[in-house]
């Protein structure tokens, strides 16, 4: 196999990265080890913050490119039908002695070219903007471009408009070694067989460190911190209108509480330095201290926990450099490491993707902007879940799986989990992403057995192969009587 | 006395479940105690020295979108040959169309009782199409 | 848009649904439809293949698929029409059905009357917020019925199920019967869920061992379920640490909890008890709408599918009623609310005046109780937390009630 450039990791990073380079004439091979786009945890497991830029200390590389990418994204995701709300955010204090932090943060954003910034020290004017916030709250900074949009729809929208445009992808393919020769970049090795290419993006997120230490580059380390999320029933949406922060630490941005663009609501992440790369488990203490946390913003939560859903985690790549690692090396020409992107990695990445362009470009890579580049894609149409009646009749016209409605608590028809499939999903969790079939107030249990149903048809495979999440993860291991018949010749 | 067993049993016949303390010899109830109903003391004595069960499962179906059909046995069968009744009927598979009260295994294990289907497939055949 | 005038829209196509349906017929509703969201009708109980469905309604003992069977074939003589695969994607106050499926696309039914039986939904693990890692395995246990007995997979071989319930003393048994070993069924509360015929002929026949004031702790398996870890309780449900021990298996079955399904009825904008989880319902089973009716596990969740029936045949009987203008309001208005030891009574509303059957729940396992309602008092020998009570008000009992407009109802032991 051979391509121009080789992307390593098919996160949010990856793929919008894949999505700028599909800009030129160029092939570009984007090589995931997971059975689909965006399940690595940094981004499936995200809180959806496209932040507005205070927060990164300017000068470094974080508010270099936090605030563009902000800007860049309300441009993008209504390009590749991605969603995007801006609810702006309050940074809320509760005691005289945070309110210099705010000013502070202030101070910093308007260095970082972050608009709009405002102080709110008027207790009436928060308790109008949300009306459930702690009475204690004194002061607020308001960040009016801060938006919330969903990290996996994004990641996925930016691949499938990257593979309009020319972009392959190669899932459940891990990178073993990166080929080397003097000092050029040759290619990688993988588990499906050697690719040759002059450049090699890394953006495999958590693993990056072992990605590049491959290439001969050891400059970093990557260590995982852990973060747990609870959601709440669509019957909270509408509790809080903006992302809510309590004053931030040196660690993190803290706990917050958010509406999501689907309707729920969502708190957390809390913040746990880890050792295990591939620990994924919630934790009593983890989930308390979330509830804690968003407590002490929106009291009312503490009576609600009857109403959560779910609750999940995921792995921060927390960089010890303190910063995204975004360069490129003489030592190693065509190698180029885009590592550490934590928050407000999400955010910045529009931004990082140009750059990363421009690294290509200056370690010799011919970029010829592509005269039928087509920046927009139509996203999976939703109409019978937003009871658009009149947009739903002509969908089923077209195709009347669009109207047989298989996940009952999210809407999501046939039709629709076709499309993801078509698109990519393999998996039970592939459809859930694209779609939201599962991820109701039943959590799957009216629609998972119709769903792997289908997808065991339109892969044409036994329902005993369909998978969770690809690998071991497999549903349905035995046909009935297996056991009694093994039992059998056992005997 | 020697080759006596008390035993703890409790009734299902009605909510009041009466934890029924039961004496047996060789197999045999002797003493019943703590029964307050004559259903219950029947139901304890078939329970220790001849006990039943319904028995139900599913037997794989040839030729149609469902895999399975559910059976039951025409009377109940001896609750220590549920387990080979399981057994014996994991090994056959049956073609659709069936339909409810169809015999699918005829004095299953010699008991005398005889295996019937509990659903029409039939039904979903069409839907499949 | 499809557009059409009915005159009984039944949502739900189970065993309340389809009673309901029958009873409208048989009383003189006209143009019928019965909706599905499943590709047949049944609703659960094709999936319950055991037995003990019946015992009241027809004086046998079948199994799940066959007693639905009769009330299917019914439908059919009677050419009631049914839309399968069809989900109904709102109800409105002024009792317009709006639905979809593939064959008829976007319909809206104006019905005169309509019949809520959607049923209930099984809690999730989300919402026990147990912590440890997503993996696959973990199925609440209707999905692992409709899995195992309908769509003939086995789930696992080593499992371990949350919740003595009556649906999980079910599966265990079928696993059990399956050749899969069940390791344990583990119970937060210090007395079982389901009913000792269960407990007796689902655990004990099998060796089952059934862990009370136990609640598992945290799911281990990064792909697949590998082990779950078990801690005994304390009185408040909170574990106590130190009693933790792990439980290797692969398959993890939630038996924690129904909820009647009414999110179709919350934004119609029904009252809804929130003892229940179901409508308000008064004695011919409509709702605080006018003209709109619900029976089955949507207003409350039953234990026997006779009273199903039952309850299904009344709600019928009303919309048709309803419908031929031959349902004159209630004579009388006595809101009945709940006392001591009593979780909820349906129906919430009655009128003293007509020969009503009320279903109870009680809070906790009693003997020899007194129930009281006004001036009323009935004896019972026993009653426990998962068989509801019935109590059928004769003529000679409602004389008894006495006259308020408020009527609590109690359960008192004897000392």
């Amino acid at each position: 196999m051979r391509a121009d450039v080789v992307i390593v990791g098919a996160g949010i990073v990856g793929s919008t990265i894949a999505r700028e380079l599909s800009k030129y004439d160029l092939e570009v091979l984007v090589v995931e080890r997971e059975p689909d786009v965006a399940f690595g945890s940094p981004t499936k497991a995200n809180t959806g913050i496209i932040h507005a830029g205070y927060d990164d200390k300017p000068g470094t590389v974080k508010a270099e490119h936090c605030s563009r990418g902000n800007s860049l994204w309300h441009k993008i995701a209504p390009e590749v039908g991605a969603p995007l709300k801006e609810t702006g955010s309050l940074v809320v204090t509760m005691k005289e002695e945070e309110v210099p932090v705010l000013k502070e943060l202030k101070g910093r954003g308007e260095k970082n070219g972050v608009p709009g910034l405002e102080i709110i020290d008027d207790p009436e004017r928060l308790l109008e903007m949300e009306p459930h916030l702690n009475r204690k709250a004194i002061a607020a900074l308001y960040a009016p471009t801060a938006a919330i949009t969903s990290p996996y729809d994004l990641a996925m929208a930016m691949m499938e408009n990257a593979v309009q445009n020319g972009v392959e992808i190669l899932l459940e393919t891990e990178v073993t070694g990166v080929m080397v020769k003097g000092a050029e970049t040759r290619g990688v090795r993988t588990s499906r067989g050697g690719i040759e290419a002059d450049c090699v993006v890394n953006a495999a997120g958590l693993w990056a460190d072992r990605l590049s230490a491959m290439a001969g580059i050891n400059r970093f380390t990557i260590h995982p911190r852990k973060g747990e999320y609870c959601i709440f029933d669509k019957k909270l949406g509408s509790l809080v209108h903006h992302v809510l922060f309590p004053a931030p630490t040196p660690i993190s941005k803290g706990i917050v509480v958010t509406p999501t663009v689907d309707g729920n609501l969502l708190i957390g992440p809390n913040a746990q330095n880890m050792e295990d790369k591939e620990d994924m488990t919630t934790t009593s203490g983890g989930l308390a201290e979330v509830f804690t946390g968003a407590s002490q913003l929106i009291p009312s939560l503490e009576e609600k926990r009857h109403m959560v859903i779910t609750n999940f985690c995921g792995l921060r790549p927390e960089p010890n450099t303190q910063d995204f690692v975004i360069e490129a090396y003489k030592e190693v020409r065509g190698f180029i490491n885009v590592a550490g992107m934590k928050s407000p990695g999400l955010t910045a990445v529009p931004s990082v993707a140009q750059k990363v362009a421009a690294l290509l470009r200056e370690s010799g890579l011919e970029l010829r902007e592509k005269e039928k580049f087509n920046p927009r894609r139509k996203p999976i149409d939703r109409s019978i879940r937003e009871l658009n009646l009149s947009k739903a009749e002509g969908l089923i016209n077209q195709d009347a799986r669009h109207g047989h409605v298989i996940c009952r608590c999210e809407h999501v028809t046939e039709g629709e989990i076709l499309n993801a499939i078509k698109w990519g999903a393999s998996t039970l969790d592939g459809v859930k992403f694209r779609t939201r079939a599962g991820m109701g107030r039943c959590q799957g249990g009216f629609c998972t057995p119709h769903i792997i149903k289908i997808l065991a048809r339109e892969l044409g495979i036994p329902a005993e192969r369909v998978t969770k999440r690809g690998g071991k993860s497999r549903l349905l291991p035995y046909r009935v009587k297996d056991l009694l018949l093994r039992g059998e010749s056992d005997d | 006395m020697r080759g006596e067993e008390r035993r703890k049993v409790t009734c299902i016949i009605c909510p009041l479940g009466c934890d029924a303390t039961v004496t047996i010899r060789n197999g045999r109830v002797i003493k019943v105690e703590n029964i307050e109903c004559p259903r219950g003391e029947d139901y304890i004595l078939k329970e220790i020295e001849a006990p039943t069960r319904d028995f139900f499962t599913t037997v794989r179906v040839r030729g149609v979108g469902v895999p399975v059909c559910p059976v039951r046995a025409t009377q109940p069968v001896p609750k220590e040959k549920l387990s080979d009744c399981s057994k014996e009927l994991a090994k056959i598979v049956v073609d659709a169309p069936i339909k409810i009260g169809d015999v699918i295994a005829e004095n299953l294990l010699g008991l005398g009782i005889d295996i019937i289907a509990t659903r029409n497939l039939e039904q979903i055949e069409k839907k499949e199409n | 848009m499809i557009e059409e005038n009915v005159d009984v829209t039944v949502i739900g196509g189970g065993a309340a649904g389809l009673a309901a349906a029958i009873h409208a017929k048989e009383t003189g509703a006209e143009r019928l439809t019965v909706l599905d969201r499943n590709g047949e009708l049944g609703g659960i109980l094709p999936q319950c293949i055991h037995t003990g469905f019946g015992l009241h309604h027809f004086r046998e003992n079948l199994t799940g698929p066959e007693y639905i069977a009769r009330f299917i074939e019914r439908v059919r003589s009677l050419k009631v029409e049914c839309k399968l695969d069809t989900m109904v994607l709102r109800v409105t106050p002024e009792k317009e059905v709006v639905a979809v499926n593939s064959l008829d696309g976007l319909m809206t039914l104006k019905s005169r009357a309509i019949v809520l039986a959607m049923g209930c939904r099984e809690r999730p693990r989300g919402a026990l917020r147990i912590p440890g890692t997503r993996p696959a395995g973990i199925f609440t246990a209707g999905t692992a019925q409709r899995l195992m007995d309908v769509e003939g997979y086995m789930l696992g071989k080593r499992i371990v199920i949350l919740g003595s319930g009556d649906v999980g003393l079910i599966m265990a048994r079928r696993f059990a019967m399956e050749g899969a070993k069940v390791e344990a069924v583990v119970e937060i509360m210090p007395y079982p869920g389901g009913l000792s015929r269960n407990l007796v002929q689902c655990l004990e026949d099998f060796q089952i061992p059934l862990l009370l004031e136990h609640t598992v702790t945290f799911v281990h398996g990064a792909d697949r379920v590998e082990a779950v870890t078990i801690a005994k309780v304390d009185e408040g449900g909170s574990p106590i640490s130190g009693t933790e021990r792990m439980i290797p298996c692969d398959t993890l079955i939630l038996s924690v909890g129904l909820i009647p399904e009414n999110e179709l009825s919350e934004a119609a904008g029904i009252v809804l008890d929130p003892a229940t989880g179901g409508p308000v319902v008064n004695e011919r089973m409509e709702t605080s709408i006018p003209g709109i009716f619900a029976c089955g596990n949507v207003v409350h969740v039953h234990d026997l599918v006779d009273y199903v029936t039952e309850m299904g045949e009344l709600a019928g009987e009303s919309a048709a009623n309803y419908t031929l203008g031959k349902l004159p309001p209630l004579a009388g208005k006595i809101v009945l609310k709940v006392g001591q030891n009593v979780r909820y009574v349906v129906p919430q509303v009655i009128s003293g005046e007509e020969p009503v059957a009320l279903f109870l729940r009680v809070r906790r396992p009693m003997r020899n109780v007194k129930v009281k309602i006004g001036n009323l008092t009935m004896p019972i020998r026993a009653v426990r937390p998962p068989e509801t009570v019935v109590l059928r008000l004769t003529e000679k009992r409602l004389a008894t009630l006495g006259k308020e407009k408020e009527l609590t109802v109690n359960i008192e032991e004897e000392p």
